[in-house]
């Protein structure tokens, strides 16, 4: 239980060495406990709401950084609450320090999430956007950032409110035939209500199909590291990281299981996975790890199979044409690129001829060991990034799950009210179908359901005698 | 006359609403007095002489079961039955009735003389008084105090009412009757806000001055089918209506008066109902429609006046005779009323608890147009209403309140409490979310139970509602084991058309095709028919066909009314520090911490809590068990 009265803090910003670091309160004590903490020609209780003071902060007396103080008074802050933010130089051992004073003079340290809880339930937020915030607080890379910023700014609400509109419309007209059936009036016809219906649907399809990309680009890309035994996967694996992540070692069969590793390359996050090496023949302690091999490549966005480059017929090459030739519709958005590794066995006049031979984009030689083509490699991933219309998407995209099942329940819905319009059930009935849409659709954007449709009865009808 | 000095419940007003709260009051042994301006006008159909319609009608058949007496009433004086919606499905057939508009009114007169304990009188109340927050007496304007315990407001349009036609305002409750003025300024010394709402009534004409061949007859349904649950037959003879157009001519007569419109020039300040909108109103706002229907509705059995439906106006009178007169077949008509708007005073009822009694004053119930909205039924339900709450208020029992997936009737309350009102508010089916659920012809079974716990219901009735039931349920359990085989089915399957059997199938299966109906069955399947007419549920078909056809739909809506009822059974516990909760107001915070409710549902039924107040403690809750 998460209760109201009391005043929080936290840290606002990651608790990085960074150039500011910012250290958020929230609470009815919030302006005492900063007036105690924060030295200035004024105290922080005196200024107006939005107006910053420069000063010190104390402890003890004793003056340990200089910081600016921000305050925002209730109703009109975030939170809905008194709050003050303290801009302090970027260092994590300072800003904890400074917490700590802070818990000391009473506050409580917010617990995650906790300033949006506040916000919305000072009805600072509504519900879409409360999410929306939750998504920027979690997000792992920028175009995530963007994604939930966009959301944050209500395009999402847009969308639903304008299909919600739609609805509410189609709804009045078959709501005016059911309460005024002695007016002859000219409401929708049969298969006008079906053209639109259809339309609506297939906006919320656009929606739910969003969530895939939307989980994407929170959760980042897969690309799976796979090929022969030691083929030198995780030495790549090591290179794109740029740290020792997996072990390294010459016998074949080292990485009996898989080893993640994430990284940004063009604002999208990625989860890198390298994986056991694939061989025909195995020892049954391989078989597992390559099985699960096999369950990545599946999930995976981006395949890389790095191969020796010294060892052109090395085992595996039968398996690398069965996933290579897994194109199917399902998975034909998976990009397939071979590595060719260890170039730096060649010769000199090898390498340089086979470096022109190979398909540009989908073939690349490297040498992990010495970081030859490593860029080569991340520009390859930038671009099929862009093919996989992933980075850089403008438009609306679903990342809540909760809104998704929302929206899969208001799709159903409206598939009951086409049938039903279709069968020519009485109206009553597909009515009821398409209200239930409706309320899916409010308790997405947290709206009530109100006198919306009398509006538009009314509006659109010259009723009543 | 001869008042008591002492009465449990005093209902101030003599209209739809005051009439039932009286009468429940009444019969449930409480002594009750039943003031107004002029008791020749109980029970006065103000505006059109009707009852029922869509929505409405189902009102009426929930005030029966509840056991009012508004149904039995119209049944007595209808003069024309019909069953609205017949085309679509059961959940939306509504019953209406046109009636006579004076015998409604001498035959509810009857019932209130008849009625022990209720003592009806002359009387204007122009102030409570109150003792330790509760109304302790009544003051009228001849300054007699009366001593009571309760009092239900129901004083509709009279409360500073004051009448419209072009240039011209008299003040007046109803045409030619006078407004009560002081109550308003006393509820307010009260606490109690006010504000104004406008309405409008369209003229009465007399119809040996019209051209009937002008006019397209409309006859009422051939078997009418009564309101109430207990009525046997229909006693008066049936008349029709008579439907005519508006045509550009009379829009143009029309438009010369806008300027003389007190809508139009502002000096009505209240708003007006949208579904009831004024013929300038209408013409004004759809300028496109080169027509409008208007009803010839009779208003009554001995004499030829007839009320213009669709012509409810406030021009100047000259503007509305020659408008009238330009209509076809009214050439020379004669109006013997004018129309008008009236706006008067009502109390916003988010101002009320659940069970419609003040938050401000305990004991002090509001109950009809002084609570914003309109219509007779809506105003009969609410009366009602306020009075099954006082009785139980008076024998300290828990407050009588009933569910939005159980009654229009409690949509209508749930509605004008928790939401705003901008107009007067009337009853539309769609505003109950359980609309497929909610039938006029279930009323009975809905809401009977509760009826006969205040003892309103008669044994005979009850007894008919569990007979007709129990047979409707024997009868679905029958269809489900009784198979027919293709042999017998098949030829009238291809006749209705609908597609051949391949093997036995039971009835239960067969009416699930929506091209099937009980009929179709009961030719098919001889002893499917014997069994159908021997306990003789004949009206029951519908019923069946409804609850088997439609089974998806009923499910689907019972498991979400399930919900609401969890949500409004949701356990508050005992731990909670209400103090603390900085998301309520100030009022809720103390009242909870004060009342200490078990149930959200109880905590919406405390004064000073408001409907946002409650979305907050909902949406705690989730939060709250999430992290349990």
């Amino acid at each position: 239980m998460l209760p109201l009265n009391d005043t929080i803090a936290a840290a606002a910003t990651p608790l990085f060495r960074g150039g500011i670091g910012v250290v958020r309160l929230s609470g009815p004590e919030a302006l005492s406990i900063a007036d105690r903490i924060f030295e200035s020609r004024k105290s922080p209780s005196s200024l107006s709401s939005h107006t910053a003071l420069h000063g010190f902060i104390e402890d003890n007396g004793q003056k340990i950084d200089e910081a600016l103080c921000l305050v925002m008074r209730a109703p009109n802050s975030y939170t809905g609450e008194n709050v003050v933010e303290l801009s302090l130089h970027g260092s994590p051992l300072l800003i904890q320090k400074v917490l700590a004073i802070i818990f000391s003079l009473g506050a409580r340290p917010a617990e995650p999430g906790e300033f949006t809880f506040r916000a919305y339930m000072n009805r600072r937020l509504d519900l879409t956007q409360a999410e929306a915030v939750h998504h920027l607080v979690n997000s792992k890379s920028e175009s995530g950032l963007r994604n939930a910023f966009l959301q944050l700014q209500g395009s999402l609400q847009k969308e639903i409110s304008s299909i919600r509109d739609g609805l509410l419309e189609i709804s009045a007209n078959f709501e005016a035939d059911i309460e005024f059936p002695d007016e002859n009036l000219n409401t929708i016809n049969k298969p006008e209500a079906l053209k639109r219906l259809n339309l609506l649907s297939g906006r919320i399809k656009d929606l739910v199909d969003s969530y895939e990309i939307g989980r994407k680009i929170e959760e980042g890309l897969n690309i799976v590291l796979c090929g022969p035994p030691n083929s030198g996967k995780s030495t790549l694996l090591n290179r794109l990281m740029s740290e020792d992540r997996a072990i390294v070692h010459s016998s074949p069969g080292t990485t009996r299981d898989a080893v993640l590793g994430t990284l940004e390359i063009n604002g999208a996050s990625i989860r890198l996975i390298d994986t056991a090496g694939i061989r025909e023949k195995t020892e049954p302690v391989e078989e597992e790890g390559i099985r699960r091999t096999f369950l990545y490549i599946n999930e995976a966005d981006l395949v890389l199979w790095v191969q020796d480059i010294n060892e052109p017929n090395g085992s595996g090459s039968k398996i690398i044409e069965e996933i290579a030739g897994q194109e199917n519709p399902e998975n034909d958005k998976k990009v397939f690129i071979r590595i060719y590794n260890k170039s730096d066995k060649l010769e000199k006049n090898k390498r340089t001829s086979l470096e022109k031979e190979l398909k540009s984009g989908y073939e690349v030689l490297i040498s992990a060991k010495l970081g030859w083509g490593i860029e080569n490699i991340r520009s390859i991933i930038a671009d099929s990034l862009r093919s996989l219309d992933i980075s850089g998407r403008e438009g609306i995209v679903l990342t809540g799950a909760r809104q998704k099942q929302l929206l899969e329940t208001c799709q159903e819905s409206l598939y009951r009210s086409l049938q039903g319009v279709r069968s020519n059930l009485s109206t009553e009935y597909f009515c009821s179908d398409i209200n239930e849409s409706l309320s899916a659709l409010d308790e997405i954007i947290g709206a009530e359901p109100n006198e919306n449709i009398y509006d538009i009865l009314f509006k659109n009808f010259c009723l009543g005698k | 006359m001869s008042l008591n000095s002492y009465y449990d419940i005093v209902v101030i007003g003599a209209g739809h609403a005051g009439c039932e709260a009286g009468l429940a009051a009444a019969r449930c042994g409480f002594s009750v007095l039943l003031l107004t301006l002029d008791t020749t006008t109980a029970a006065k159909m103000s505006c059109n002489p009707a009852i029922g319609g869509l929505a409405k009608g189902h009102l009426v058949r929930e005030i029966d079961a509840l056991g009012g007496e508004m149904a039995k009433i119209a049944d007595k004086s209808g003069i024309q039955f019909r069953m609205l919606n017949r085309s679509k499905g059961p959940a939306v057939w509504s019953p209406r009735c046109q009636n006579d508009r004076e015998l409604y009114s001498t035959f509810m007169l009857g019932v209130l003389q008849d009625t022990p304990n209720l003592s009806f009188h002359n009387g204007e109340v122009v102030a409570v008084r109150t003792e330790n927050g509760r109304i302790s007496s009544v003051v009228l304007s001849s300054g007699e105090t009366i001593r009571t315990r309760s009092a239900i407001v129901t004083c509709g349009t009279f409360l500073r009412g004051r009448i419209f036609w072009g240039n011209e305002t008299v003040e007046a409750g109803r045409i030619d009757e006078p407004p009560a003025v002081g109550l308003t300024a006393d509820m307010n010394k009260h606490g109690i806000r006010s504000r104004r709402f406008k309405t409008g009534t369209p003229p009465r004409i007399d119809g040996n001055s019209v051209d009937w061949s002008k006019f397209e007859r409309q006859d009422g349904d051939e078997i009418p089918q009564p309101f109430s649950f207990s009525t046997d037959e229909i006693p008066q003879p049936q008349l029709p209506c008579f439907l005519g157009y508006t045509s550009e001519v009379t829009h143009d007569i029309l438009r010369e008066g806008f300027d003389s419109s007190p809508l139009f020039s502002g000096k009505i300040s209240g708003t007006g109902p949208r579904y009831c909108p004024s013929v300038e109103d209408k013409i004004r706002r759809f300028p496109d429609k080169t027509r409008h229907q208007i009803f010839l509705e009779p208003e009554g059995l001995n004499n030829d006046l007839y009320y213009v439906n669709g012509f409810s106006t406030s021009l100047p009178a000259d503007i509305q005779l020659r408008a009238l007169r330009s209509v076809s077949g009214l050439e020379n008509v004669d109006i013997t009323q004018y129309g008008y708007a009236i706006e008067y005073d009502y109390f916003p009822p988010d101002q009320l608890k659940f069970t419609l009694e003040s938050n401000i004053v305990e004991g002090l119930y509001f109950a009809g147009q002084v609570n914003g909205t309109s219509g007779y039924e809506e105003a009969a339900a609410q009366g009602l209403y306020a009075a099954l709450n006082a009785i139980r208020n008076l024998k300290e029992e828990k407050p009588f309140t009933i569910r939005r997936d159980e009654a229009y009737i409690g949509v209508l309350i749930d509605d004008i409490i928790t939401k705003p009102i901008d107009e007067p508010y009337r009853m539309f089916t769609s505003r109950a979310e359980s609309r497929l659920l909610l039938r006029q012809d279930n009323a009975d079974e809905r809401l009977m139970d509760y009826g006969m716990s205040f003892g309103l219901v008669g044994v005979d009735a009850y007894g008919k509602m569990l007979k007709k039931k129990e047979s409707r349920e024997s009868a679905i359990e029958y269809m489900k084991k009784r198979r027919i085989s293709p042999d017998v089915a098949n030829s009238a399957l291809a006749d209705i058309p609908s597609s051949p059997l391949k093997e036995s199938e039971s009835l239960y299966r067969l009416l699930k095709r929506p091209e099937i109906y009980m009929k179709h069955l009961k030719e098919m399947d001889k002893e499917f028919y014997t069994f159908m007419e021997s306990p003789a549920c004949g009206d029951a078909d519908a019923q069946i066909e409804m609850e088997i056809k439609y089974e998806g739909y009923i499910e689907r809506l019972e498991k979400q009314s399930k919900r609401v009822s969890q949500m409004e059974d949701s356990i508050l516990p005992d731990h909670f520090d209400y103090s603390a909760f900085d998301f309520l107001s100030t009022e809720a915070r103390e009242k909870l911490s004060r009342h200490r409710p078990a149930t959200l549902g109880q905590a919406r039924g405390i004064a000073g809590i408001s409907a946002s107040d409650i979305t907050n403690l909902m949406i705690y809750l989730r939060k709250d068990n999430k992290k349990l």
